[in-house]
């Protein structure tokens, strides 16, 4: 049962992937969908067997790489942290499957689509179920891979492309810091398993690694590059600017890949390998700092976008901050949580922006839309759950998990911890801020668009209405239900999943702190909601004029260029790279030197030999008689050569003559 | 005369007798002017000769019997056993083939066929020659056929002077056998290879017994002169190498394969490398083999340079005949590695390497006898690499056989050329000639560019204009695809050829020790 948990939706996938076309597009949803509703019911069992009833599954499949040193298994480790990612992603994947067989009803390429998403979701179960780094990075680059297919779906579109390119180049910093962990740890450990590694790992805490030649704490150096693998997946800031781009490809797989999974496998990376990260604190603080920095940037720059997917792109990007820095608090529990809710939710917004932009002939931007509200009633309420619950509005899901962020936060006493708490809440009042600006610009305001496009708005049909209302019950129930279970006081739910020292945990801690930094967040969260419905419907007058304003219209500017990140990246480091990789690596390296000691170069040298070899054939007989011979006598003085001075030549000098004769070339001809 | 013992000794007597029955037979016949053309009749003779000898041969069943008979001069043991019955059946192949091209480009010389039964008699007795002497002997019947078939075209000034060219370059080779074997004489005072067996692993072991091995060297220079020994060995070396055209003594086997006519290269270039290279086992490996740390190095040294040579100088060759020449070279190359390295892989591998390249050889030369240019004026039979260009349109099969074959001998993978190869550089990895190895393998690399190069000018060179071939006979067409497949049932059962080089190899070995 557990293999086919795993191998069902790649089934699903060779089939509509292979046999798509005989299968036709009705033939290839249905096999996937039922693939993946089957996995969904599987992982829901699987979720009552190891989590609620407390039995791991350790599943030694067969061996992969078993050399002397290196010995990889496939295997197959569920446990709690597993299953609960098992079921969101199956779930979040089986509604999107749903979702996309109407979404996508009308595009030829439908079965190669629905192909891709269920290689896509394999490739996720691969990488949360493997119970080694290795297997792991095999699912880290599926998805990856994925998702760059996926972006691409559309590949006659050119941005679709730019962005699948800057997806995949920005990943790749991420999974070149990935491999680099994972290759410290084979060198240091001789295991790539988990239990090996977390189980040597508090022997080794003291353990210095010279790494390019500086020295540096083992544990500090592998968290560090395991965590920039995190931050390239997770888009973290500063490799965060493909997210954003990546909402080129289908909505679907933006709400997805994009928002409820393969971008949290970061999170899930650092979850999984809390017991190394919990041996070192300054990688903890980087963590922190640098998830409370992405969940403030992102909210910012979310609050004035004009592209309605990007502005949630950006919120998915600042709810990833709120799981990072929750996982540096040392509180991976309650960033697993905020995980889990988040999935639902983001979903339901992606998807409810895809029913939205349906509706509108394809259009994205938010200023060209408006009073849908009478129009696409269902889809609007939709919405408004979702961003409720992103807001952290009391009593639903969002809330119970964000919340508690924000309280660890302050409830750590630390420096980093208040940095994160301050960023925090003040991205929990942007956040409500532009989610409220999103509904209103929407659904609320006055119609902005064109008339044939507003006049034909329509809500969706079933398979998007289902979905849709699908994933609003867990958005709207799970945090309440699954609060006292997964981040509940001596709960045993997540068993031994997750490893934090005792000197690290601080869950009572940030029980008794104080009332007024408990609720602040929320009251931020109202009053931003509350000011951005008020300044939208009535201040606009005070909008424009601020936005016009000198220093607005640089505020304006800064925010609405996403902080200058992709200027900066193209314009300085990218070209950079391209003049080198011109002038240096191409120019002087592969058409130089290769190819003058390489192809050109030997095949030259080798003919000219040959042509040496072949001028020995001179058709004299006296020639031949005289190199019979000189051969003779050469042999004999070898053996002379030998006796008198065998002990102190060394042989493998004339290795070193045979190589220069091919360097030696005669200038007479 | 013949005692019971002697009596082993049939099938060579029989083949001498035959052929001087032959020879009478030809005398007198041709000269009666009814009977002119004798020749296709005497090559199904010696057809038939050389089958009662296999017959003969076989019937003799020595296995594991280790006769010496004639004062221990000859030897009849399974190694020589089973090269003479494979010699025997890679030549009565090689007579079937040749019968056309001998037709065509006639040569209607009876002495022709008696001439390659006296070259054959020659290599029968190297195989089981026990005494230097005998191997002299034997050579020097071999060599003398072997110059006379190469000018035997009379008509054509490159055959006489391939012909001259041998004669003297082979003398000159003899005498340094010559050279060798009376030094080797003067110093131990035999020239029978089991009395020099005896003498020098003798005196190895008790010495090595009795003062250990570092002694030894010191030991050995007061009783026996072992640099004279290797001095004596190194000229009975280069004289052998010579036979077999490696590196720095290659140069004849050009020019010489070149000018002769076709079927004597054909000859020239098949047969007589086993013989060879078993008289160079017994010398070096059952006699010598206490000095064996010292003559590898020699034989290492010349076989490298003679894969580079061989690798190298095919590049630069237009007319397919000198490339094959330079192909064999290469692989006399190879096979002189798995020699070096004196074990017993080595030797087995050596041996596997000889019998796949007979084969291989068998059907690459036969395929090239049996192309015949459609040329009206002149009989051109030298050909050119581009003369192959249509080939694949006209005979298509055949050029399927020729390529398959090529890349057998180039050493690529499904094909058992690919299996005696890596044979050959897994046992020179097992003696820890690491670099030999390397650059063996590069070479090889190399050398298929030169064996590709054909297959692509055959199949892939887009020309309209090219020469034409006669289609061949079907009785002929017959034997090749028999011969082709028998190269590829090779490879889905190559334990043939391992289990029959093993056998020879283990039963070698424990008459060496």
């Amino acid at each position: 049962m557990y293999l086919l948990l795993v191998f069902l939706p790649l089934i699903g996938s060779c089939c509509a992937g292979l046999f798509g076309r005989k299968l036709g597009p009705y033939g290839a949803s249905c096999v996937t969908v039922t693939c993946l509703l089957i996995t969904f019911f599987l992982s829901l069992f699987a979720f009552y067997e190891v989590s609620l009833l407390g039995c791991c599954v350790y599943i030694k499949f067969i061996p992969w790489i078993n050399s002397e040193l290196l010995n990889v298994d496939w295997g197959f480790l569920f446990d709690s942290l597993t299953v609960v990612m098992c079921c969101v992603v199956t779930f979040v994947s089986s509604i999107v499957h749903l979702y996309s067989t109407e979404y996508m009803a009308h595009d030829p390429h439908l079965p190669r689509f629905m192909s891709y998403l269920s290689l896509f979701t394999f490739f996720m179960l691969i990488l949360v179920t493997a119970d080694n780094f290795i297997q792991m990075f095999v699912g880290w680059e599926g998805v990856g891979l994925c998702s760059y297919l996926l972006i691409n779906f559309w590949f006659t579109r050119i941005q679709a492309n730019k962005a699948a390119i800057k997806a995949m180049v920005l990943n790749r910093i991420g999974d070149f810091g990935l491999v680099i962990g994972i290759l410290i740890i084979f060198v240091e450990y001789k295991a790539v398993d988990y239990a090996t590694v977390f189980a040597v790992t508090p022997i080794l805490t003291n353990k210095v690694f010279s790494f390019l030649s500086f020295d540096f704490d083992l544990t500090s150096i592998i968290c560090f590059f395991l965590f920039i693998g995190a931050v390239g997946k997770s888009a973290q800031l500063g490799l965060h600017t493909w997210l954003p781009d990546a909402m080129e490809g289908p909505t679907p797989v933006s709400a997805l890949i994009h928002a409820a999974t393969m971008v949290t496998a970061g999170v899930f990376l650092i979850a999984r390998t809390s017991p190394l990260f919990e041996y070192t604190s300054s990688v903890l603080s980087l963590v922190t700092v640098v998830g409370a920095c992405t969940a403030f940037f992102a909210a910012t720059v979310g609050l004035l976008q004009n592209d309605l997917k990007r502005v949630i792109a950006y919120s998915t990007c600042s709810q990833l901050g709120y799981m990072v820095f929750a996982c540096g608090l040392s509180n991976y529990s309650v960033g697993v949580f905020h995980l889990v809710n988040h999935a639902f939710f983001k979903a339901l917004l992606f998807l409810g922006a895809g029913s939205i932009i349906h509706a509108v002939a394809d259009e994205q931007d938010m200023r060209k839309m408006g009073g849908l509200k009478k129009l696409v009633p269902f889809t609007y309420s939709m919405m408004v759950i979702g961003s409720l619950a992103l807001i952290g509005f009391p009593f639903l899901t969002g809330f119970y998990s964000k919340d508690v962020i924000l309280e660890v936060a302050y409830g750590k006493y630390t420096l980093e911890g208040h940095f994160s708490y301050i960023l925090g809440t003040m991205g929990a009042f942007l956040t409500a801020f532009y989610s409220t600006r999103l509904v209103y610009l929407t659904f609320l305001c006055r119609p902005n668009g064109y008339k044939p496009v507003i006049c034909k708005a329509y809500d969706s049909s079933y398979q998007i209405c289902i979905s849709l209302f699908l994933l609003v019950v867990p958005s709207v129930l799970i945090g309440f239900y699954a609060k006292d279970m997964i981040i509940g006081f001596g709960s045993d739910f997540w068993g031994n999943a997750m490893f934090t020292t005792t000197e690290n945990m601080n869950r009572i801690d940030s029980e008794f702190i104080t009332h007024i930094f408990k609720i602040l967040p929320v009251i931020l969260s109202l009053l931003g909601a509350t000011l951005s419905f008020l300044l939208y419907s009535f201040g606009s007058r005070l909008l424009v004029q601020l936005k016009l304003s000198v220093l607005g219209k640089k505020i304006y500017h800064f925010f609405n260029k996403k902080w200058f990140f992709d200027k900066v990246y193209n314009e300085q480091i990218g070209q950079f790279f391209f003049t080198i990789s011109y002038t240096i690596t191409y120019k002087v390296i592969d058409r130089g030197i290769i190819e003058i000691f390489g192809p050109m170069g030997l095949s030259s040298i080798i003919t000219k030999k040959a042509s040496y070899i072949a001028k020995m054939q001179t058709g004299y007989l006296y020639h031949y008689t005289f190199l019979i011979l000189t051969g003779l006598t050469l042999i004999l003085g070898l053996r002379q050569f030998w006796v008198f001075a065998g002990s102190l030549a060394d042989f493998k000098i004339f290795i070193l003559f045979f190589m220069l004769s091919f360097f030696l070339v005669n200038k007479k001809t | 005369m013949l005692i019971f013992k002697e009596i082993q000794l049939l099938p060579e007597i029989f083949l001498g007798i035959s052929i001087i029955y032959l020879i009478i037979h030809g005398t007198f016949i041709s000269v009666n002017n009814k009977y002119l053309l004798i020749q296709n009749s005497i090559l199904y003779l010696s057809i038939l000769i050389i089958a009662m000898f296999c017959f003969l041969l076989l019937n003799n069943s020595i296995e594991y019997n280790n006769f010496q008979i004639f004062n221990n001069t000859i030897i009849l043991d399974y190694l020589s056993f089973s090269s003479k019955a494979w010699i025997a059946l890679i030549s009565i192949f090689c007579f079937l083939m040749v019968q056309r091209y001998l037709a065509v480009q006639k040569i209607n010389y009876f002495e022709y066929s008696v001439l390659i039964l006296f070259a054959l008699l020659g290599i029968f007795f190297i195989c089981s020659s026990n005494d230097l002497i005998t191997a002299y002997l034997s050579i020097e019947l071999q060599s003398l056929s072997f110059y006379i078939m190469a000018a035997m075209k009379k008509d054509s000034a490159f055959s006489a002077d391939a012909g001259l060219k041998y004669f003297i370059l082979g003398a000159f080779s003899s005498s340094l056998f010559l050279f060798g074997s009376s030094i080797l004489y003067g110093v131990s005072g035999t020239t029978n290879f089991e009395d020099l067996k005896n003498l020098f692993f003798l005196t190895y072991l008790e010495y090595e017994s009795i003062y250990g091995v570092d002694n030894y060297s010191f030991v050995k220079h007061v009783f026996i002169d072992g640099g004279l020994i290797q001095f004596a060995l190194v000229f009975i070396f280069v004289s052998l190498l010579f036979k077999l055209a490696v590196a720095p003594f290659h140069l004849w086997s050009l020019d010489i394969y070149e000018g002769s006519p076709s079927s004597s290269t054909f000859f020239f270039a098949v047969v007589p490398k086993l013989a060879i290279f078993i008289l160079i086992i017994r010398i070096f490996y059952s006699s010598f083999f206490e000095y064996s740390i010292k003559w590898r190095y020699y034989i290492v040294v010349v076989a490298m340079l003679t894969v580079i040579v061989g690798s190298f100088g095919g590049l630069e060759q237009k007319k397919l005949k000198s490339l094959l020449a330079y192909s064999s070279i290469s692989h006399m190359g190879y096979t002189l590695i798995a020699f070096s390295t004196g074990t017993f892989e080595g030797m087995q591998s050596m041996l596997c390497y000889l019998f796949l390249y007979m084969i291989a050889g068998l059907c690459i030369w036969s395929i090239f006898l049996l192309l015949q240019l459609k040329y009206k004026y002149s009989k051109k039979q030298n050909k050119d690499l581009t003369d192959l260009n249509l080939l694949s349109k006209s005979n298509n099969i055949l050029a399927l056989f020729f390529s398959t074959v090529l890349l057998s001998i180039a050493g690529l993978p499904p094909m058992v050329g690919f299996l005696v190869k890596i044979g050959i550089f897994l046992v020179s990895i097992e003696a820890s000639m690491y670099f030999v190895a390397i650059l063996s393998i590069l070479c090889s690399v190399i050398s298929t560019f030169y064996y590709i190069r054909i297959v692509k000018i055959m199949y892939f060179e887009n020309s309209v204009a090219g020469k034409l071939y006669y289609p061949i006979q079907s009785n002929i067409s017959i034997l090749v695809v028999c011969l082709f497949y028998f190269l590829l049932f090779l490879f889905v059962n190559p334990t043939l050829i391992y289990l029959f080089s093993y056998k020879i190899t283990l039963l070698l070995t424990m008459t060496v020790v």
